[in-house]
């Protein structure tokens, strides 16, 4: 009996090693996006088949079929992808039918991604086809000039410091090198192959087929959705003092708060409201639904009006950005000589002091016509700080009932 | 029943409004206000510009929760005192009935939070006019809102107070009750925000638990109510949280059932 009990302590008090988290990995088809999120092309991933995939209506969508292992990560309970080890195209033809049961079939083609002002940019296309491959050797034939007029610069560069250290003399009477080339902005992505989306907004199913028949585990949902408000109209508000924190005016209610003898730079923009669980799952079909709300989608800075904030007019201008010379901070926000030199193009609109307390109606009118942008107003509160002590005293009208009662009180039981 | 109850009620609500103790929350509920939009407005001094639709949403926000947990206990005392002084058999005596006197009570508790709740958005309002942080209709009507949306809270002060038999206990059972179910709330908002992969086992399966139950007890805890609103507040675009109104009438209505029937049983045990 000792025996036994001494075996059954040794037992629970021997160390048991430590298990680690290798979850199952099943080989799946997965698709893989390049869904346009208003601005640019996103990537997300589809990985498992009760997630339904999110597109905006009348956009170019980028959609790649993959065969590859999928497991579940308990840690982000999240489906995760293991790309590394397995990562093959899902041969087959993309279906793709709507709610009344038509369906339409793709087929892959070749497609790149353009980024004219570089990834992060702000702005995204997608090309298929022969254009693609256009657009892909363009690219290459504009980095293949600016690495050569790279290596041209750096060898002049190379051969000024030379002579510099060699023959300062005979080198200063030379013309400096040039300067380095500017890189160029654009960015093409390597030719892929796959299938491109491009669909009105309503309810589809998704289904890779091989050999007219469905490929196990490729049927997706597909929600391709529409804006809840089309053509508004959002604003950018950049305060002088801080020029890189700008504020976002979107929703019409919404009143910009100034202080008077402030300087705001604004600048308009068309913007389309979407759905917030929409663009949440547009950009991660796995991502946890945030509360019921409408996100605004940026499309692209309102050109071609003029502001109007109570009897102010002002243009569309560009800025740049000034430091002050010397080791203290600060800067200062000028107009640009030229759109070149330009960091930022708004209206300015100075807030003078005179108006603390009123309200400034802000508008846009179309620079040709006169005729009013809908949807631009917003207003201008600007800030009366100077009354607030006057607040301390509604906040003590409470007190007043409160000191009747109290003196009432001791009356009655001084007469009691 | 609606005239008995109204007769309570009524009786109530004057003590309530002659009672400078009511009058002097009021004015804590303004000052507070107060101080903490001067912080605000102080922010204009380095920062010149803020695009809201209700400039110090976010004190709105915490002053009702405020609002809704003093609500609370003060109605966690309402059955529980009446029970200690003994004027709950001489109404029961009367024509008043268990569910009138629950009715009245739970009306008592959305005055309470009403009278609290009044003076935020009085407050917003003066300042709005003097300094021209004016809010807009909709925030005004979320803060009108505010008031149902306490009535989980109250309810299950009254439910508290339906069990206790001296108001001293009904008091501290609430006040512990409800400092809890904060705790708890807070607890699992850093659960949720926390890093998985940083989280020891324990913990992961706690958040896994947690995350699970949520879409469950944002309906059963009446923190939640309060704290839906208080984050809706804080947005730009604002929305009725119609749905979360019509379930907090809704709990209320329940929690006053409750208390009438444990009211009943406890009035026929006696």
């Amino acid at each position: 009996m000792r025996a036994l009990l001494l075996l059954a302590l040794a037992l629970i008090t021997a160390p048991f090693p430590a298990r680690a988290i290798e979850p199952e990995q099943v080989e799946r088809i997965a698709y893989r996006l390049s869904s346009f999120d208003g601005a640019e092309h996103g990537p997300a991933a589809s990985l498992s088949a009760g997630e339904e995939i999110v597109l905006l209506a009348d956009t170019v969508n980028i959609i790649d079929p993959r065969q590859t292992l999928v497991y579940y990560w308990p840690l982000s309970r999240s489906f995760r992808a293991d790309w590394d080890r397995l990562d093959v195209e899902a041969a087959g033809e993309l279906e793709i039918a709507d709610e009344e049961g038509d369906a339409r079939t793709l087929r892959r083609e070749s497609v790149v991604t353009v980024y004219p002002a570089g990834v992060g940019g702000g702005f995204s296309l997608m090309m298929a086809g022969a254009e693609a491959e256009k657009a892909r050797r363009s690219y290459e034939q504009i980095q293949s000039a600016f690495n050569r007029a790279l290596s041209e610069a750096t060898r002049a560069r190379i051969a000024h410091e030379r002579l510099l250290r060699d023959n300062p003399a005979e080198a200063r009477k030379r013309p400096p090198p040039p300067p380095d080339p500017v890189p160029p902005p654009l960015f093409v992505s390597e030719p892929r192959s796959a299938f491109v989306l491009n669909l009105p907004a309503g309810d589809y199913r998704l289904r890779l087929k091989r050999d007219g028949r469905i490929v196990e585990g490729s049927e997706r949902r597909l929600r391709v959705v529409s804006p809840i408000a089309s053509g508004s109209v959002t604003w950018q508000v950049i305060p002088e003092e801080r020029w890189t924190r700008r504020l976002a005016a979107e929703h019409p209610e919404s009143a910009i708060y100034a202080a008077p003898g402030a300087t705001l730079y604004l600048v308009p923009f068309r913007a389309d409201a979407y759905r917030a669980a929409d663009i949440a799952r547009l950009k991660d079909p796995q991502a946890p639904l945030p509360p019921p709300g409408e996100q605004w989608i940026v499309r692209e800075p309102l050109t071609g009006t003029r502001l109007l904030a109570g009897d102010v007019e002002a243009e569309l201008k560009p800025y740049r950005v000034v430091q002050r010379p010397g080791a203290a901070l600060g800067y200062r926000i000028e107009e640009a000589s030229a759109p070149q030199e330009a960091e930022l193009f708004a209206f300015a609109l100075g807030i003078p002091d005179e108006l603390a307390g009123k309200d400034l109606r802000l508008g846009l009118v179309d620079a040709g016509t006169g005729e009013p942008v809908p949807g631009a107003g917003r207003t201008i509160r600007i800030l009366a700080a100077e009354r607030y002590w006057l607040a301390w005293c509604t906040a003590a009208l409470p007190l007043l009932p409160a000191l009747f009662l109290f003196l009432g009180r001791r009356r009655r039981s001084g007469a009691g | 029943m609606i005239a008995a109850s109204w007769q309570i009620f009524r009786r109530d609500l004057m003590r309530l409004v002659a009672n400078p103790g009511t009058w002097v929350m009021m004015a804590a509920m303004t000052f507070a206000a107060t101080l903490v939009l001067r912080n605000l407005v102080s922010t204009f001094d380095t920062e010149s510009v803020l695009v809201s639709t209700l400039p110090g949403g976010a004190v709105a926000g915490g002053l009702i929760a405020v609002a809704a947990m003093l609500a609370a206990i003060h109605t966690a005392t309402a059955i529980a005192a009446e029970q200690e002084n003994g004027t709950l058999e001489v109404l029961f005596a009367g024509p008043v009935n268990a569910a009138d006197f629950a009715v009245a009570k739970m009306l008592r508790g959305l005055a309470v939070a009403a009278l609290l709740v009044a003076p935020i958005l009085y407050q917003l309002a003066a300042i709005g006019l003097l300094s021209n942080l004016m809010m807009g209709w909709r925030a005004a009507l979320l803060l009108v809102l505010a008031v149902p949306l306490c009535a989980p809270a109250i309810g299950l002060g009254l439910v508290i107070s339906s069990l206790c038999r001296s108001a001293r206990a009904a008091v501290v059972l609430s006040t512990g009750f409800f400092a809890f179910l904060i705790l708890l709330h807070l607890s699992f908002l850093r659960l949720a925000a926390a890093d998985p992969a940083e989280l020891d086992l324990f913990a992961h399966y706690l958040r896994e638990a947690a995350l699970g139950a949520a879409p469950v007890l944002s309906w059963l805890s009446p923190v939640d109510y309060v704290a839906e609103l208080a984050q809706e507040l804080r947005q730009q675009s604002l929305t009725a949280p119609w749905a979360k109104t019509a379930a907090a009438l809704a709990y209320a209505s329940l929690c006053t059932a409750a208390a009438a029937i444990i009211l009943r049983f406890r009035g026929a045990a006696s």
